[in-house]
């Protein structure tokens, strides 16, 4: 059976089937809510107020839907991304736009910087490690600033390319590329501080 | 351009990160379900239909506009050139009832009644949910979750809005709006006439198709532009006009800005994600 896409169950919702935008939301919903909850670290207390805020506007922007451009998916996160950072706004935690003044050089690795670390595939026996590891990687996302946080999320998890970030966050390409590399060279930097090469296995 | 590859041991971690299976907790989403089906059992808007030829200007006109233009002048002359002369004019001065004393409204009601009704239309901003708008996101009251779900449950099912009575500071400032510089046409006309001064080339009638699908995309009138919301970066498209600057235009995903040579600016609503489609077919001559 063919999966429908994004932007027909919208259109369809924004016709009047509600089963349609039920289907969106299962299919968005938790990848989304993982996204609200990463961006906003310790005010993940607000994560509720932020998801629940996003579906409400797209359920009152259906008529106005038009799938031309951006992925329905770029779109939800990215509106999503908007009403995170206007909550740590309001809750009293600085949202800077020049992140990447006084960064200097970012960081490169000299060589392979996962040397000895379990690869990716995550064998069973590995599966202790990378729960280490993904834990430490949360601790150290709460680390970046959150516009370098918000460009490693939506490029390494929801997949989008540096110039689909340039688009949604209204970035320049140079900009939204600067501060990924920042962003990947500070977390390797983390979490090789943290888990050193195969020490964890 | 390109892409920086994705690091494989950090979207690893990722994968495997405490809260990886987490989902939005149930009453959330009920209550967000719920939402949604009351919205889908209201009645959809009644849709805009095609946007009338007449009352624009030949120059956004396509084939079929100008086309259709030519034919009415053509009938329209005939029927002119054919009209008996004369006496039937005459005696119709003669049966015209007398002019109304000064002062007198003679406007019939529906004629009276409309540019008062339609101001405050007019003045509606636009959804703002439309787009993932930054600046909406600015603006917008930090909204606790039944708050939000009330005003998502109402919006869409308000009332047209009507006028209170007459003098009343609801009517004069919806009037007042009426009076303000919006219009439905793309300001840019003028810079555009005299950057072609009547000669036709490839890359002015290139920025010329280009501006007719800017103004396709639009939605809602154009207005006037505050100083606050006029960018400092370098403009997506230059319109020359013989050596000088005729006009720029800034694209963002959800308006779009125009500044004419003396820097007066007017921005509109843009449909979702036509920032993108717009980027791609940007002539380059003019970027």
């Amino acid at each position: 059976m063919s999966e429908e896409s994004d932007d027909a169950l919208m259109r369809a919702f924004a016709a009047g089937d509600g089963r349609a935008f039920e289907r969106l939301y299962a299919r968005h919903q938790a990848a989304l809510y993982r996204f609200v909850r990463r961006l906003l670290g310790s005010a993940a207390a607000q994560a509720d107020e932020v998801f629940q805020d996003t579906w409400l506007r797209l359920i009152q922007a259906r008529h106005g839907w038009h799938p031309q451009g951006a992925a329905f998916r770029t779109w939800l996160f990215t509106l999503a991304h908007h009403r995170a950072v206007d909550c740590l706004r309001k809750s009293g935690r600085e949202v800077s736009v020049d992140v990447d003044v006084d960064d200097g050089d970012a960081w490169q690795p000299a060589g392979e910087p996962w040397a000895g670390w379990p690869a990716p595939g995550a064998a069973a026996e590995d599966q202790v490690f990378w729960r280490a590891a993904g834990q430490r990687l949360l601790d150290c996302l709460e680390g970046l600033p959150t516009a370098q946080r918000t460009v490693f999320l939506l490029h390494h998890e929801d997949g989008l390319s540096v110039a689909e970030l340039a688009r949604s966050l209204e970035l320049g390409f140079e900009t939204a590329k600067t501060r990924l590399r920042y962003a990947m060279s500070k977390l390797r930097t983390c979490m090789g501080a943290y888990l050193p090469a195969g020490g964890a296995r | 351009m390109s892409d920086i590859a994705r690091d494989e041991h950090l979207r690893a971690a990722l994968r495997h990160a405490p809260d990886a299976t987490l989902a939005a907790p149930e009453a959330v989403s009920a209550r967000i379900l719920a939402a949604a089906h009351r919205a889908a059992s209201e009645p959809a808007p009644a849709a805009p239909g095609r946007r009338r030829w007449w009352p624009l200007p030949v120059w956004q006109l396509g084939p079929s506009g100008a086309l259709a233009s030519v034919l009415l002048a053509g009938v329209v002359g005939l029927l002119w050139h054919d009209a008996p002369p004369g006496p039937a004019r005459i005696e119709d001065t003669a049966q015209a009832p007398p002019a109304p004393p000064a002062g007198v409204d003679i406007a019939p009601p529906a004629a009276k009644a409309q540019p008062v009704a339609a101001a405050p239309a007019a003045a509606l901003p636009t959804p703002r949910a439309q787009a993932p708008s930054r600046k909406a996101a600015d603006t917008a009251e930090a909204a606790v979750p039944a708050r939000a779900l009330a005003a998502a449950e109402s919006a869409p099912s308000a009332p047209p809005p009507t006028l209170p009575g007459r003098g009343s500071p609801l009517r004069r400032s919806a009037q007042g709006l009426a009076a303000s510089p919006a219009t439905p046409d793309p300001p840019w006309a003028d810079a555009l006439h005299q950057a072609s001064r009547g000669e036709h080339t490839e890359a002015g009638d290139a920025a010329a198709a280009w501006l007719r699908e800017v103004a396709r995309q639009a939605q809602g009138p154009w207005r006037a532009a505050l100083d606050t919301v006029r960018p400092t970066e370098a403009a997506d498209f230059v319109l020359p006009a013989g050596g000088a600057m005729g006009g720029r235009l800034w694209l963002r995903p959800e308006r779009v800005l125009w500044c004419d040579a003396a820097d007066r600016c007017q921005q509109a609503a843009l449909r979702p994600g036509a920032e993108h489609t717009l980027r791609q077919a940007l002539p380059p001559q003019s970027r």
